[in-house]
């Protein structure tokens, strides 16, 4: 079940323009996360990050320290409700703290996929599936 | 997925009556004050950053999270009697609730019916969050490295390296306490055989989780557990699935330990099959050799046994070669062969069994045979009577049969 929270949602709102700058940031969280698979976490904390995030780069470390799914997604929820981010800001933060929990659980790029589309709208997230498949020559999944 | 945890925090962190976030967040940009040796601010929290009140809830932190550790140590007592010297409300109030056993969904209630939350904004509970997170997490018997990552979160991400170089230094001195066990398996030599394709091995570590990989590990060598941290794990993490390690084998017999590390191995082994995976290749250099009809023999043979004779042929085996027979054998004979010897035989045999070299199938049937003929001439009576069959189970006499009629 997904819970829902009106304050949340709130602070989530954003246009669907700014919406749409999402594509680009789920594209290279996809190529961090085949990194990931490809190599371990470790040399991803050691080379210059390709996105200049802080709940990235932190958020990988955690994820070196070996932390059960549960207490990492409680951990980066802490991070994300008490910070003071808002709209736009907020949710690329959000998609970061799920890309990074995508990772943590050793999701495929598929289910990482899955998982981030939904933040650039729902109607949108089928397209944005479809385009970003496209763009890596695969099949729609 | 983040969203359910995300809305779980901001129903407890802005609920009925507490100030919206908006409003707090305008309030707390007007301040201009920095947190000790931060030139900026990399993570601005709705908490703010009055420098004195944030090393106040840095070092209660550190407070609580050292109660905790001893408490898990040395058990209630002790904390009882942090409980009594304590003179902060909020701590004496935790350490109540955790000595008590309270449910988890409890806490919280408890810290607003005793009103230490839930009373002010939500700006300026800053500790009280703090703590409620805290005890909930001692309450699920937590590791004290956990609790000090999810308390200190509420302070945002620029006390992150300052806190994991605290927990080094309380932390990091347990590994040397360590005792060794060993359950006999496969691992040891499977892990560094990955070692081309690090990503791989560290995916499986992620999938696995962190109790199964700590119980795969559990019945390694050292060499084999700091081999896979050194490939997953920073320097904390380390610490971390030590201390996994050293409750798995407190808690768990050797055939759990056993089957978790049979799980964990074909966990690393189904990437076998994945396009691109290294893992496949290297697999080759061993199984492929390795006759599963001979496996089966030996091990039913071992389960088949009598345990008295079991017992007297394995003491007066040569350690290599019951060595190199437990390299074809199921984990299951592997537990009944070791729980009918002495120890100290049993420790001879694993190290001959470290310092063996994977055995080509021919070897191992040479071996195998060795190994049958020993136990005929343990079951055969010492005075010889012609024309007598051996008093021999009929499925251990075709087990037999079948091993030495091998060529």
């Amino acid at each position: 079940m997904i819970l829902w929270n009106a304050e949340l949602t709130k602070r989530l709102s954003c246009s669907d323009k700014e919406k749409a700058a999402l594509t680009p940031i789920i594209s290279e969280l996809m190529v961090i996360s085949d990194k990931a698979r490809a190599e371990g976490i470790k040399p991803l904390i050691a080379a210059k990050p390709a996105i200049e995030s802080t709940m990235l780069t932190y958020g990988l470390r955690l994820i070196a320290e070996g932390l059960s799914t549960e207490a990492l997604e409680e951990i980066l929820a802490v991070y994300l409700s008490t910070s003071t981010f808002t709209g736009f800001e907020f949710l690329k933060q959000c998609v970061y703290a799920e890309a990074l929990l995508a990772i943590a659980s050793g999701d495929s790029r598929e289910m990482l996929l899955r998982k981030l589309a939904p933040y650039c709208g729902a109607e949108k997230a089928f397209s944005l599936l479809l385009a970003l498949d496209s763009e890596n020559g695969e099949k729609p999944l | 997925m983040i969203i359910n945890p995300l809305c779980r925090a901001h129903r407890t962190l802005y609920r009925r009556g507490r100030v919206p976030f908006q409003e707090q967040r305008e309030g707390k940009q007007k301040t201009d004050e920095r947190r000790p040796n931060e030139q900026k601010d990399i993570w601005p929290t709705i908490f703010g950053s009055n420098p004195r009140r944030f090393v106040v809830h840095l070092e209660s932190a550190k407070r609580f999270v050292l109660a905790i550790r001893h408490y898990q140590m040395e058990g209630k007592d002790q904390l009882l009697a942090t409980m009594h010297d304590e003179r902060r409300k909020l701590h004496k109030f935790a350490y109540s609730i955790i000595a008590s056993s309270s449910p988890v969904d409890y806490v919280r209630s408890a810290f607003e019916i005793a009103g230490l939350s839930g009373k002010a904004a939500a700006q300026d509970e800053c500790e009280a969050e703090m703590l409620i997170t805290g005890t909930q997490l001692a309450l699920k018997n937590a590791h004290p490295i956990v609790i000090m990552r999810a308390m200190t979160a509420f302070l945002g991400f620029s006390v992150f390296d300052s806190v994991g170089k605290w927990l080094i230094e309380q932390f990091g001195h347990d590994e040397a306490k360590d005792e060794v066990l060993i359950i006999p398996g496969d691992l040891p030599e499977i892990i560094p055989a990955k070692s081309t394709d690090p990503g791989l091995v560290t995916q499986a570590v992620r999938l696995a989780g962190p109790q199964l990989v700590a119980a795969a590990l559990a019945g390694c060598p050292r060499e084999t557990i700091d081999y896979l941290k050194s490939l997953a794990y920073s320097d904390l993490g380390g610490i971390l699935l030590d201390s996994d390690i050293r409750i798995a084998r407190s808690r768990l017999s050797s055939e759990e330990l056993s089957d978790a590390q049979s799980a964990f191995l074909e966990l690393l082994t189904s990437f076998q099959n994945e396009p691109g995976s290294a893992m496949g290749r290297e697999d080759e250099d061993w199984p492929m050799d390795v006759d599963e009809d001979l496996v089966s023999d030996i091990s039913n043979l071992i389960l088949e046994m009598d345990e008295h004779v079991l017992r007297s042929v394995i003491s007066g085996l040569d350690p290599k070669l019951a060595a190199s027979l437990i390299q074809a054998m199921e984990p299951i004979a592997h537990d009944r062969l070791f729980s009918s010897i002495a120890s100290n035989k049993s420790k001879k045999i694993l190290d001959a069994l470290e310092a063996s070299t994977p055995l080509s199938t021919n070897e191992l049937t040479r071996r195998a045979q060795i190994f049958a003929q020993k136990v005929l001439s343990e079951i055969a009576p010492k005075n010889k009577t012609l024309g007598k069959s051996l008093p021999l189970p009929a499925k251990v006499r075709e087990l037999l049969t079948s091993i030495l009629s091998r060529e």
